[in-house]
């Protein structure tokens, strides 16, 4: 029978082309992003090794070529950091008395000691080769501890700013989902008015987060530029590390809660350094 | 090993390596956090010299390095790359491209068709992606980081011998 053999040989390229499309309908149908995990962990750690290369590679370049300024530079902050350290040695001696003072005062008023958790700081590497989606790599992996799930911090503008969550890990990288991302959802709490809600990314290059659920009776109590937390249930972030801030209110008459704009906290476009936290060992 | 095979395995390779460096060092030259598309260029340029085959291949593999990468789920990048590779493929041998503005027009048109099947990708199967809109601003940074990348790349691409067209094609 000539039928399907010749018909194939005759249009190679159409039947190419539907077979390979309806190949990559199905695997964007059968995956969402836990389920792809094994096949993505062994591509990433290959092509991981590329990204790393590179980005060392111009990293040395780069350092090299700004090494002549920075040495004049840093001549001159050594100077400004002599005449710095001795104003530090006063200020140490008092720092001593307050430390001591600020203890008893905590003990007075019955806070437990602040949870300290065992941290894994990481560079980031890479950031998605495209325009539509979020992603933020970075150089640590499996070999350093890393496990999906584990939340991201960085430290900007002197807070402490939620950055997302571990999503992948190979050996020794990790891609990380920010909040900005429409798929990342934070259990979170308004840290003055005490309103909870959930954060999440949104559609659209904003870089904006949205806060849903927040109770309308919120409205009169919720301040511009109020510090939005996260709340720590559901157990995936620890809790009251900064989100971001109230930039915008919107009270829908049909609704029955508030959605709030927020801004994060962390500038993503700057986002260098992170911290990643281990919830299970403090 | 055969012309196309050459041809496949250096197109997917010279792909793969702009969707890297997409990753990494174009990131410091981003405007307004939006980078340009090299891959796509290189696609279009495979596509339009080597036909629907060697293109709607290299599409797919390089494609797939794409979402390795980047938190898509498998198969949405190789998804607009084989099908830009395959409608690109099929014009091999009937379009003269000039030095200049042949690459520029067909990157602007090929940087619209992935908008277009990107977006339709996102609305029909719901994936969340924070990226653009059919018509929104940064699409309109990509298309002309893209244009403006084009000749350039075009005249570098013309030095890889594996990429010449077929004599049959060659017009």
């Amino acid at each position: 029978m000539p039928g399907i053999p010749s018909f194939v040989r005759k249009n190679k390229n159409g039947v190419t082309f539907t077979i390979i499309l309806v190949l990559c309908l199905l695997m964007m149908l059968f995956s969402n992003r836990n389920v792809v995990l094994q096949p993505k962990k062994v591509g990433q750690s290959f092509f991981s090794l590329f990204q790393l290369s590179i980005h060392s590679i111009a990293g040395w370049f780069s350092g090299t070529w700004n090494s002549i300024g920075e040495l004049k530079r840093l001549r001159n902050e050594l100077d400004a950091a002599r005449e710095r350290l001795v104003e530090y040695e006063r200020v140490s001696r008092n720092l001593t008395e307050l430390r001591r003072e600020n203890q008893a005062l905590r003990e007075q008023l019955g806070f437990s000691q602040t949870l300290a958790f065992r941290y894994i700081s990481a560079q980031v590497i890479a950031r998605d080769p495209g325009n539509q989606f979020s992603t933020i790599m970075v150089n640590r992996g499996s070999v350093h501890g890393m496990r999906q799930g584990m939340p991201a911090i960085a430290f900007q503008g002197g807070l402490q700013g939620l950055v997302g969550r571990v999503v992948v890990v190979s050996l020794t990288t990790a891609i990380i989902q920010p909040i900005t991302d429409p798929n990342s959802f934070v259990a979170a709490r308004l840290q003055t008015s005490r309103f909870d809600g959930l954060v999440a990314g949104s559609q659209g290059v904003s870089g904006l987060l949205t806060m849903s659920y927040v109770k309308k009776l919120a409205l009169n109590e919720v301040q511009y530029g109020e510090l939005v937390v996260t709340s720590g249930m559901g157990q995936l972030f620890p809790q009251g590390i900064h989100i971001g801030r109230v930039r915008e209110m919107t009270a829908k008459g049909y609704e029955a809660s508030l959605e709030l704009e927020v801004e994060p906290i962390v500038d993503f476009s700057r986002l260098e350094y992170v911290f990643i936290i281990d919830t299970e060992q403090k | 090993m055969s012309r196309d095979s050459k041809a496949f395995l250096l197109s997917s390779g010279l792909i793969a390596l702009a969707i890297v460096l997409q990753s990494t060092l174009l990131h410091w030259v981003a405007v307004r956090g939006v980078i340009p598309d090299l891959g796509l260029i290189v696609l279009v340029f495979v596509a339009i010299r080597r036909g629907s085959m060697t293109a709607q291949l290299s599409g797919f593999a390089s494609g797939v390095v794409e979402d390795v990468l980047s938190l898509s789920p498998l198969g949405f990048h190789a998804f607009i790359r084989t099908m830009v590779g395959f409608l690109y493929g099929l014009t091999v041998g009937s379009i003269f491209v000039d030095p200049i503005l042949m690459p520029v027009v067909l990157i602007i048109i090929a940087t619209l068709l992935k908008a277009l099947i990107s977006s339709l990708l996102v609305a029909f199967l719901s994936i969340p992606a924070a990226g653009f809109g059919v018509f929104a601003g940064p699409l309109w940074i990509e298309l002309g980081y893209n244009a403006v990348l084009a000749p350039f790349l075009f005249a570098l691409l013309r030095l890889f011998k594996p990429l010449k067209p077929r004599d049959k094609e060659r017009l």
